[in-house]
């Protein structure tokens, strides 16, 4: 993607904030636009892979929500971070998904002898290898977590998202889903009173 | 405080510790059952490590650029797209004030306007009211035969009946 700066001069985009950097995009910077999508997308991806529950879908919403970054930069304002305004672009995509696909979810029950649905592999039941017992644990512990938060309210999925794997604190979260600081805690409060009743039998496994 | 107080305040000990009031940090200090609930909480929140993060494929930038390019050659959002971004993604503090005046422009012109009309419509009639103007419709008709007659008297024609054997 081509840029307006001039010939040779490349602008240290660590110097800048991410809002400064977005209001380039608005006025045309592409490169700009480029170094926002190398930062963002490793976390728009895992955001939407555990929004959805199938990583070629997740890359498709990924990119969908990097285009409409592009799509709306004239709407984006300097006051709101751009981490805000990016994940509400997210948020709201991944909701809609999963509220669209929601009839399109498998039986909630785990079963260890049956591919994974992502990645398509079988544990080996027969081979009795401490290592391999040790994996078949851990996978199995993933694959709860993975149902029990996807079986989530798709709001409270999102807020339990963006509060455990991408490190926003409850108030960036509220922002987001333009909930009040008190509001979006007890989104989040019941979303973690839920995942630990699914998941005390996991609980020191680990 | 008692553990049904303090199970409210748990979402603050989880989430943001500092501004958990002193009484609760005192109390799970001596209660097993809620400062167990805790301790679960965030262990809870620990065993989530556990769902690793993927990396993206080697596709998806060329896919996102074809999409880009895409993007750039159709045609501009229209206005009713770029209001509808700026409602759903703007953070829309700064139109709080705005959509107060709205409101309250809407009120005043919706009330005003209904309160003109019910002012101004036409009222329901008596049957007095009719009766009388029916008798002022009948006295323009006889003043209007009494002119004719007048006229004939004048012109020597034979004398007309009077209006009130009509």
């Amino acid at each position: 993607m081509g840029g307006r700066e001039e010939l040779g001069r490349v602008p240290d985009w660590t110097a800048l904030t991410d809002a400064d950097i977005m209001l380039r995009v608005r006025e045309g910077d592409d490169a700009a636009y480029s170094y926002l999508v190398e930062k963002y997308r490793k976390p728009i991806v895992n955001f939407m892979f555990r929004m959805a529950h199938n990583q070629a879908i997740a890359e498709e919403l990924a990119q969908e929500v990097f285009l409409r970054v592009y799509r709306s930069r004239e709407s984006y304002r300097a006051e709101a971070k751009f981490t805000t305004w990016l994940y509400r672009i997210a948020t709201n995509l991944g909701v809609n998904y999963a509220r669209d696909t929601k009839h399109e979810r498998t039986a909630q029950n785990v079963y260890l002898d049956q591919p994974d649905p992502e990645s398509g592999t079988t544990p080996d039941l027969a081979d009795s290898r401490p290592t391999i017992e040790h994996d078949l644990v851990r996978d199995e512990r993933m694959r709860a977590i993975r149902q029990h938060v996807m079986a989530l309210p798709e709001r409270q999925r999102a807020a339990v998202l963006m509060h455990k794997y991408q490190g926003m604190d409850y108030k960036q979260i509220g922002e987001v889903l333009k909930l009040s600081e008190s509001a979006t805690k007890s989104l989040l409060f019941r979303a973690y009173q839920t995942l630990r009743s699914k998941l005390k039998d996991f609980v020191g496994t680990n | 405080m008692d553990c049904r107080k303090v199970s409210r305040k748990l979402a603050d000990m989880l989430l943001d510790p500092a501004a958990a009031p002193a009484e609760v940090k005192m109390h799970l200090e001596e209660c097993a059952s809620c400062s167990e609930e805790l301790r679960e909480l965030r262990a809870t929140m620990t065993l989530m490590d556990d769902w690793p993060a993927l990396e993206p494929s080697p596709y998806f930038d060329s896919k996102l650029a074809a999409r880009l390019r895409a993007e750039k050659e159709a045609a501009p959002a229209g206005w009713l797209q770029r209001l509808r971004d700026r409602i759903v993604l703007g953070s829309n503090l700064h139109m709080k004030p705005l959509l107060a005046g709205a409101l309250a422009l809407a009120i005043v012109v919706g009330g005003g306007t209904y309160a003109d009309l019910s002012l101004h419509s036409a009222p329901q009639e008596s049957a007095t009211v009719r009766d009388l103007q029916s008798l002022d419709r009948n006295a323009e008709v006889f003043q209007q035969l009494d002119s004719v007659d007048q006229q004939d008297d004048d012109s020597g024609s034979a004398p007309a009946t009077p209006a009130n054997d009509l």
